[in-house]
């Protein structure tokens, strides 16, 4: 499975959001998306995972136009962790898991034997086994946001979208979501907001500033001290850290010069 | 192996009988809606002992004449039992599961558990409909052939789509735009059929109307009844079948479109069969509320938010309460009867705000 996007342009309202932004996730790449706040990762991701339409441009995935692909069939290829988890009904955590299923059943199909192990597989990969039969609307914020990547991996994609997957998680369960999705060895766009995890985890970056992309590449090879001052307007400091192998990354208070 | 495949299925093994749980209290609500019925029938300012109305409706049904009833009774009471009661009971039971079934799945299609067809505005259009067909119809001749139930349903078309066309407007349809298109609408055909209404001057039209917008069963006649129970049937039998459709649009809309739901596509949908039964019911016995608000409500308490469970339960219990409403109705007053409106609005409100209580107590954490 592999995504591209050709000429991407998305306008809200009379803004541009996205200027001509082009890319491609490769089979079982892990690329990330960085940028400030507002500077259309949101937006970029929405379009893939089709809540908004392009203004201009092609998104291709597995080598078809999306537009011609029927919703219910780039489900079974593309799963979702949004930013979207607030619901005011009590579903148990393995029913709404289960809900990964939809876009495999036919209208009255039913859950098999086979539906609940997917499920029940895909809730320990995020571990939370014990807490099945638990009501989802109790989790807490990280908990839920486990749930709802158990309940993307159900729908057994071959490319997982990522909206800033782990901005409820302490440190652990950031490093653990993010192991569990590169473990899976299928396709991955992330939007991230923390450089050293895109740096560990990313085989590919790329950079936006108001809806362009600055740079793209190897993290190590792009994320310099320049480029962070250029796209978030901080300075830092970038190094190699010997002992870990991984990007260590800086920062200075925001007026060091006042 | 089997081992291993034994702790696979557990999970499913305990959806399996939980699922016979369930089964268990939905043939226990069917045999208690039906129950409903036939004692319904036997209840009414004019006292007819139960057993014969029981003969009676044997008699008609199957053409057994048990005890020689045929003998004893007046035609005067097998016209009360044949004609009258019997249809509006089964008039009541299809009505109130077709509030009920429209409320839950208005709920679950714009995402808010306060929506019902009353609440979006299709039975406001509805009764502008009936109240133009009334008034202006019957006064200047025109449209005659052309009855008040099928006014009232192109009034509930057209408000769904004038909801719709509104929420739509300015991008993808929000659940907040469609709630306050909802409120849009109710505000303006209510001021409409007002309007007509002031105009019109007419004394009978504007009592009839009143009695229109407080609701009454009382109308249901055999050749009336075939129209509602049929459509009603069908639409309740549509939504039995959507219920996973109905449970990833409680999730949300960017959540539906990632699960592969056509939101746009599925909400005209609903939204089409929701106006089909809210101007079947408009048409037949007017506009009362709170039945598709405070059902959903309860049987989600009983149940859970389930739509493979929440559907058929709110099919049954809506009609099991409309039943008793009816009943109530019929004969709480000494004369006459009162509106089923009142009655469902006295029982309904008190509820709602019981509901709201306890919500804002344990709100997100229920």
């Amino acid at each position: 499975m592999d995504l591209e996007l050709k000429n991407i342009n998305v306008k809200l309202g009379d803004r541009n959001i996205i200027q001509d932004i082009s890319m491609a996730v490769a089979k079982g790449e892990f690329v990330g998306i960085i940028g400030p706040n507002g500077s259309g990762k949101s937006t970029l991701l929405r379009t893939i995972y089709r809540i908004i339409q392009p203004n201009n441009g092609t998104i291709w995935l597995d080598g078809k136009n999306l537009k011609d692909i029927k919703l219910s069939e780039s489900a079974k290829k593309m799963g979702v962790v949004g930013q979207f988890n607030s619901i005011n009904f009590d579903f148990t955590v393995l029913d709404m898991v289960l809900m990964g299923r939809t876009p495999h059943k036919s209208l009255l199909g039913s859950d098999t034997p086979a539906d609940y192990a997917i499920a029940m597989e895909s809730i320990r990969k995020v571990g939370m086994e014990k807490h099945a039969n638990r009501s989802f609307s109790t989790l807490s914020g990280g908990e839920k946001q486990r749930i709802i990547l158990a309940r993307a991996l159900t729908q057994q994609p071959q490319l997982l979208i990522l909206d800033e997957p782990t901005n409820h998680l302490d440190i652990k369960y950031q490093l653990q979501i993010l192991s569990i999705v590169k473990s899976l060895g299928i396709g991955v766009l992330a939007a991230l907001h923390d450089l050293s995890l895109a740096a560990m985890y990313c085989h590919k970056l790329y950079v936006l500033k108001e809806g362009n992309v600055i740079t793209s590449g190897v993290p190590n090879e792009i994320l310099t001290p320049e480029l962070v001052q250029d796209v978030y307007e901080i300075e830092c400091d970038i190094q190699e850290n010997p002992a870990t192998g991984y990007l260590s990354i800086t920062y200075y208070p925001a007026c060091r010069h006042a | 192996m089997t081992q291993l495949k034994q702790r696979l299925s557990f999970e499913y093994d305990t959806a399996i009988q939980k699922n016979h749980v369930f089964l268990l209290l939905l043939t226990g609500l069917g045999i208690l809606a039906l129950l409903s019925m036939l004692l319904a029938v036997g209840l009414g300012t004019v006292k007819i002992p139960p057993d014969i109305a029981y003969k009676i409706i044997a008699y008609k049904l199957f053409h057994l004449n048990i005890d020689n009833v045929m003998s004893q009774v007046s035609p005067a009471h097998m016209d009360i039992i044949w004609q009258i009661r019997l249809p509006r009971v089964i008039l009541s039971a299809v009505v109130g599961a077709g509030l009920a079934m429209c409320g839950t799945v208005m709920q679950a299609s714009v995402q808010n558990p306060l929506a019902e067809p009353y609440i979006l505005g299709i039975s406001a259009g509805a009764s502008l409909g009936a109240t133009f067909s009334i008034l202006i119809g019957s006064a200047s001749g025109l449209f005659f052939g052309l009855g008040t139930a099928f006014w009232a349903f192109i009034g509930a078309l057209g408000a769904s789509f004038f909801v719709l066309v509104l929420s739509g407007i300015g991008g993808r349809m929000s659940t907040v735009k469609m709630v306050l298109s909802g409120s849009i609408a109710s505000a303006l055909f209510i001021a409409l059929s007002n309007l007509l209404i002031y105009l019109s001057n007419d004394a009978e039209g504007i009592r009839s109307v009143t009695f229109w917008n407080m609701g009454s069963l009382a109308a249901a006649k055999w050749d009336n009844l075939m129209l509602p129970v049929f459509g009603i049937a069908l639409c309740c039998l549509f939504f039995l079948f959507q219920s996973r459709t109905l449970n990833t649009l409680l999730l949300g809309e960017e959540a539906a479109v990632t699960l592969g739901i056509n939101l746009t596509k599925v909400r005209r949908i609903y939204m089409i069969i929701t106006a089909l039964i809210t101007g079947l019911i408009v048409s037949v016995c007017g506009i009362f509320g709170f039945v598709g608000l405070v059902i959903p409500h309860v049987v989600r308490g009983l149940v859970g938010s389930d739509h493979r469970r929440l559907m058929p339960g709110t099919i049954l219990i809506g009609s099991i309460f409309l039943i008793w409403a009816d009943v109530l109705a019929r004969i709480i007053l000494k004369s006459g009867e009162l509106p089923i409106g009142i009655i469902t609005a006295l029982v309904g409100a008190p509820f709602f705000m019981y509901i709201l209580f306890k919500q804002s107590f344990d709100f997100g954490s229920k």
